[in-house]
């Protein structure tokens, strides 16, 4: 009796074993996908595989990865910040106004990256001391921080004067290219995506993260600071955004105040593809990576192959169906 | 001895609500205590005083050194050497055996303590258990509930406590698991370490603990050594009266009457080959540990989960593969054990939740539906100031019977509880099982399961034991509830 | 060449003119209000006053206020929404105005409420972007349809009559953006040397502007010409060719005249632009409806407020919108 309950027991582990492996399949899935989606562009324009066209490629995913590192801490602990657009557009604003104004670059920085670090982390306390759902919280931030761009601004856009070199350090980071014609806004993603990586994979508190995503009531009672590890992912996903945005400004020369309408989307998408739970507990940076390099090749190759415009829209829902579906059908529980 | 953790005039309330008053235990250095109470007593209460989840209302809780240990939080508690392995598993799925081992403990510095350091101080502790079958690496919620009983444990052994609080650690485990993990305890009281130890399981205690302190209605009736005490006091003491005063009287099995259900070779989920006949009149208990069964097979007969083999008939009428909407119209009724999730409509009154079956399945026109909803609620008193008020807005038992009252207005021939006094006052315990009684009598066939293994051995008619995903023994006769605890570990 | 295509334009402008209400009557309070000679109030509604064009226009609504001393009101849906423009336009119909100048963010969703507004007696005009599925007295703004014939044709001057060119929009399904297209296609399908590569729609998100347009350019590298149907895109791609070295060697013909686009055309990144003179249409818009208020005169059923084409030759002449 004893051998058969032992047994029992370690075939049933082992089932839930292999359960496991599909369910690491998960992020090979979207990589499969991604591949897939890379052979077909690939043979449908001879410009795909171009060196100059994966250089651009590269550089158009680097803000939207940027981003969605820091919503990724967000969605572990199964919450959501719609926000992060609004923020994108604040912080460019905020850095262009502080620049064309006069204010010494790196100042401008500075206080732009504290203006994100602040509203996240007071999405985050609002979140926690009302105990309001963070969906809510922060698509009242949403339009918060929209408004005050537009008040701002008054509805012009911000532009640095023309070749005057107003902005040495954000034209360099977002324009330049230290390593032969690689946009330096890669090497901002990759130097991002290392922190991140560490701080979600080797740190104590990626730790707590994890824990506070997959049981909250349980990581209060192990003694995790619960408040203060969502106040961090907030504050984490803020600073990032405003990151973005600043860089975008440096990028463009030029802000509008409607800038990251819509962003939210795009971000948490290319999350939920990298294989993030939506009810949180689950999820990785290299997984994110592949979700907003997914999303980036969709709307490359698509203008490659002069697509009729609205097919680009559909097909990124139907990737994003597909990625639910397949987290659904390997999560058992 | 010294006193490691003494508790002065402790008490807890919820509103004007005291479900912990004025308890005061001295809990010696090295001693195992066990504290036993119905459900609903106050434990749970008390134990989360200790542990720091819960603040005090009145009175102090006294360290070794003679000062009172203030803990706001369960980490205060830890850092003052109390440790709890609870009830409610307070582990994470998403995270492997060493994660769950190391957080809480390993996770000061910065960086996180690297894999193979938490694999080894898991494996440590799997090691002091003699577990060897679950490995460091395999994600928590991928093993079974037994195995998560067992990491809970080697969790709290890693913390190097002074003192440990176990809240039903036995529960999910076979006799051999069970006795392993007692024996660990009794090391720990040798090396001086005191174990609070929270059982239903009465055969258990007798084996382990050197004092019991018994709570009833919030309050501590007597604290005194095992010696004292033996079965039948403790019952006494924690009931307060008389099991014949609680239990309506057994009736012996009546193998003329009509056969309601027959359940014949069920595979699933859970289930290796279950079958059992359950005819009109009678009260049948599914005994078993949890995951071996019981608690299964109602769910594949309500059609919540389904069988991948086997039949399973209501009045001889075999049905097919089901859904809760086929399982009721064969009128199968059934009681969740997850009241809040799965039972009560929460926003609703109770009115409206007595008559929610009956609305869903359109089966009487609205006036006939609310004559049967009254008369099904006054039938079970169900106490409440008005029937219009929110449903959350009762006691346990109370909601309880509004929802066996819902079942009665679909008058079933065959009901289906799943542990229905769990979080249940006594009071209205008695008056469930006197209307269980009342149902059968009626002619309906009733079939539950339970956590209690008195109220298995004694509101049943006949006890069918189940091991594995399947039944192992029918017993007829009268049994003893520590009896029972033992056949039920048995394995 | 461009006479011609003036007559082509005004003869399709010909063919787009609605039905006008014959029998729109002011409301009796209005009237009373007039002939007391009290300060109207005039609510302009444009359909994104967050767009940087909406600035100029904003200008000349509040100068022409100033001038003809009555209360102009701009205002729109922040971000746009053509849900939310109903919602606001009801609400100040409900309030009781004296007159309504509105931008449609589309067609048929804003008919019904300009038709309710004339049903009470409201004057409703339209600016900017008409709305000719609605009985508005008068249309004050350029025809987007002969703005995007002028937009071929000014292509063609530069880049001569045959090659391969991109269409570039930020919202290739707007009204506008395919009155504007029509318009330009049509200029161009009368030489058979040009072809259209691609119409390109790069959505609002001015990195996805950009993205779109660097991928675009990289998939046709041989194209010859390339046509922006907006304000928004069209400095992103002075930008993508300034920092390509491809500044001055493919003519780019756009809109209006934003702060970066009158740089870019004044180092040469990008050719021409067809203005709409929002400023004009603003100002015009309050002036049409002050003489509905004030003269009781009914307006001819399109004001127009101008098409110009700017270049290095004459951008000197004029001011950023």
């Amino acid at each position: 009796m004893m051998t058969n309950v032992a047994t029992g027991s370690a075939s049933q582990s082992g089932w839930m074993q292999s359960a496991r492996g599909l369910l690491l399949t998960r992020e090979a899935g979207v990589f499969g996908a991604l591949l897939a989606l890379c052979i077909v562009f690939a043979i449908a324009s001879p410009v795909f595989l171009t060196g100059q066209n994966i250089l651009n490629l590269l550089r158009q995913i680097s803000l939207l990865g940027v981003l969605a590192i820091g919503a990724t801490y967000v969605l572990i602990i199964s919450e959501v910040d719609l926000s992060v657009g609004s923020l994108y557009g604040f912080a460019g604003m905020v850095g262009g106004l502080l620049i064309v104004s006069g204010v010494p670059e790196v100042a401008a920085i500075l206080i732009t990256l504290l203006f994100g670090l602040a509203i996240g982390a007071m999405n985050g306390a609002i979140t926690v001391a009302g105990r309001i759902p963070s969906f809510i919280t922060t698509l009242g931030t949403l339009y918060l921080i929209r408004g005050a761009t537009l008040v701002m601004s008054n509805g012009m856009p911000v532009s640095l004067p023309h070749g005057q070199g107003a902005a040495p350090i954000l034209t360099a980071l977002a324009q330049g290219s230290l390593i032969g014609n690689l946009s330096n806004q890669v090497l901002v993603l990759i130097v991002v995506a290392a922190l991140g990586f560490f701080l979600l994979h080797k740190t104590t508190f990626g730790f707590h993260i994890f824990a506070v995503g997959g049981n909250d009531r349980a990581a209060r009672i192990v003694g995790v600071p619960v408040s203060r590890t969502k106040i961090i992912a907030f504050a984490i996903a803020g600073l990032l955004a405003s990151f973005a945005g600043i860089i975008n400004f440096g990028f463009l020369e030029n802000v509008q105040p409607v800038t990251g309408i819509g962003l939210e989307l795009d971000v948490i998408a290319a999350v939920i593809i990298g294989g993030t739970r939506l009810g949180g507990g689950e999820g990785s940076i290299a997984g994110t990576l592949l979700g907003v390099l997914l999303i980036g090749v969709v709307r490359n190759g698509l203008i490659l192959l002069g697509v009729t415009p609205f097919w680009q829209t559909t097909l990124i829902g139907a990737v994003v169906l597909t990625a639910a579906l397949i987290g659904g059908l390997t999560s058992k529980k | 001895m010294t006193s490691m953790l003494q508790l002065r005039d402790l008490g807890k309330s919820f509103g004007s609500f005291w479900a912990l008053r004025k308890v005061s235990i001295d809990f010696k250095q090295g001693e195992v205590h066990a504290l036993v109470g119905e459900n609903g007593a106050g434990k749970s209460t008390l134990i989360k005083l200790i542990a720091g989840v819960y603040n005090p209302s009145e009175g102090a809780i006294i360290g070794p050194l003679g000062t009172e240990l203030k803990m706001k939080t369960p980490r205060d508690a830890l850092s003052c050497g109390i440790g709890v392995v609870h009830q409610e598993l307070d582990l994470f799925d998403n995270l492997t055996v060493a994660e769950n081992i190391a957080l809480g403990i390993d996770d000061s510095g910065f960086v996180k303590p690297s894999k193979d350091k938490m694999a080894a101080r898991a494996r440590k502790a799997l090691d002091e258990l003699q577990e060897q079958k679950i490995l460091p690496s395999m994600r928590v919620g991928d093993i079974s509930s037994s195995d998560k009983q067992l990491v809970a444990v080697a969790k709290v052994l890693t913390w190097d406590a002074k003192v440990i609080i176990f809240d039903e650690p036995t529960s999910a485990l076979n006799a051999a698991e069970a006795a392993r993990l007692l024996e660990r305890i009794r090391h720990l009281r040798s090396v001086g370490v005191t174990v609070i130890y929270v059982s239903h399981k009465l055969g258990e205690i007798f084996s382990i603990a050197d004092r019991i302190s018994v709570i009833r209605d919030g309050t501590l009736i007597t604290t005194r050594p095992v010696a004292e005490f033996d079965h039948e006091k403790v019952v006494d003491a924690m009931l307060g009266r008389q099991p014949a005063e609680i239990f309506p009287l057994q009736v012996k099995p009546r193998p003329t009457q009509e056969v309601l259900l027959d359940v014949a070779d069920v595979h699933g989920r859970e289930l290796a080959g279950a079958s059992l006949k359950v005819r009109a009149g009678e009260i049948v208990a599914l005994a078993g540990l949890p995951d071996s069964g019981p608690s299964s097979l109602l769910r594949h007969i309500f059609g919540m989960d389904h069988a991948s083999s086997g039949s399973i008939a209501v009045a001889g009428k075999p049905i097919g593969r089901s859904t809760p909407r086929a399982a009721i119209r064969s009128r199968v009724a059934y009681l969740p054990a997850d009241r809040l999730r799965e039972g009560i409509l929460p926003l609703m009154s109770v009115l409206r939740n007595a008559e929610a079956t009956d609305e869903a399945m359109h089966t009487s026109d609205g006036t006939t539906r609310r004559r049967k909803a009254l008369a099904a609620i006054k039938r079970l008193s169900v106490r409440t100031s008005s029937i219009l008020n929110r449903i959350t807005s009762l006691s346990g038992g109370n909601q309880q019977k509004t929802l066996i009252a819902r079942w009665l207005v679909m008058e079933p021939k065959v009901l289906m509880l799943d542990d229905p006094t769990r979080g249940v006052d006594i009071g209205a315990k008695s008056e469930i099982y006197h209307i269980l009684r009342g149902i059968a009598d009626s002619g309906a066939a009733v079939v539950f399961t339970s956590s209690d293994s008195l109220e298995l051995a004694r509101l049943s008619d006949r006890i069918l034991l189940f091991r594995h995903g399947k039944v192992v023994e029918e017993i007829v006769r009268d049994v003893t509830h520590a009896e029972l605890d033992r056949a039920i570990s048995a394995a | 060449m461009i006479r011609a295509s003036l007559y082509a334009g005004l003869a399709t402008l010909a063919m787009l003119v609605p039905a006008v209400a014959a029998d729109f009557t002011l409301s009796p309070t209005i009237k009373a209000r007039a002939e007391a000679k009290e300060q109207p109030t005039f609510v302009v509604s444009y359909h994104d006053p967050a767009l940087s064009v909406a600035v100029p226009m904003r200008k000349g609504a509040e100068l022409a206020g100033k001038e003809l001393n009555v209360n102009a009101l701009f205002t729109g849906p922040v971000g746009g929404g053509a849900e939310k423009q109903v919602a606001e336009l009801e609400n100040w119909i409900t309030k009781g105005v004296d007159g309504i100048a509105v931008s449609s963010s589309s067609t048929d969703a804003l008919a019904p409420v300009i038709n309710k507004a004339l049903a009470a007696g409201i004057p409703v005009v339209t600016f900017n972007t008409d709305n000719p599925a609605s009985q508005r007295l008068t249309f004050v703004g350029q025809d987007l349809v002969y703005s995007g014939v002028v937009m071929g044709e000014t292509l063609v001057k530069e880049m001569g009559e045959k090659g391969k060119i991109l269409i570039f929009t930020v919202d290739a399904a707007a009204q506008w953006s395919k009155d504007r297209e029509n318009g330009a296609r049509q200029a161009l399908a009368k030489h058979p040397g040009i072809t259209v590569a691609s119409l390109v729609n790069t959505t609002n998100e001015p990195q996805q502007v950009y993205a779109a347009i660097e991928n675009a350019v990289l998939a046709n590298p041989d194209i010859t010409g390339i046509i922006s149907l907006d304000c928004c895109s069209f400095p992103a791609i002075g930008q993508y060719l300034e920092r390509n070295g491809m500044a001055g060697k493919i003519p780019v013909v756009g809109s209006d005249l934003l702060p970066q686009t009158r740089e870019l055309i004044v180092s040469g990144a990008l050719t021409s632009t067809i203005t709409q003179n929002p400023q004009r249409q603003g100002h015009d818009a309050v002036l049409v409806l002050n003489q509905i208020y004030a003269e009781g005169k009914m307006p001819p059923t399109h004001t127009d407020t101008g098409v110009e084409v700017i270049d290095k030759s004459n951008v000197e002449n004029h001011q950023a919108e």
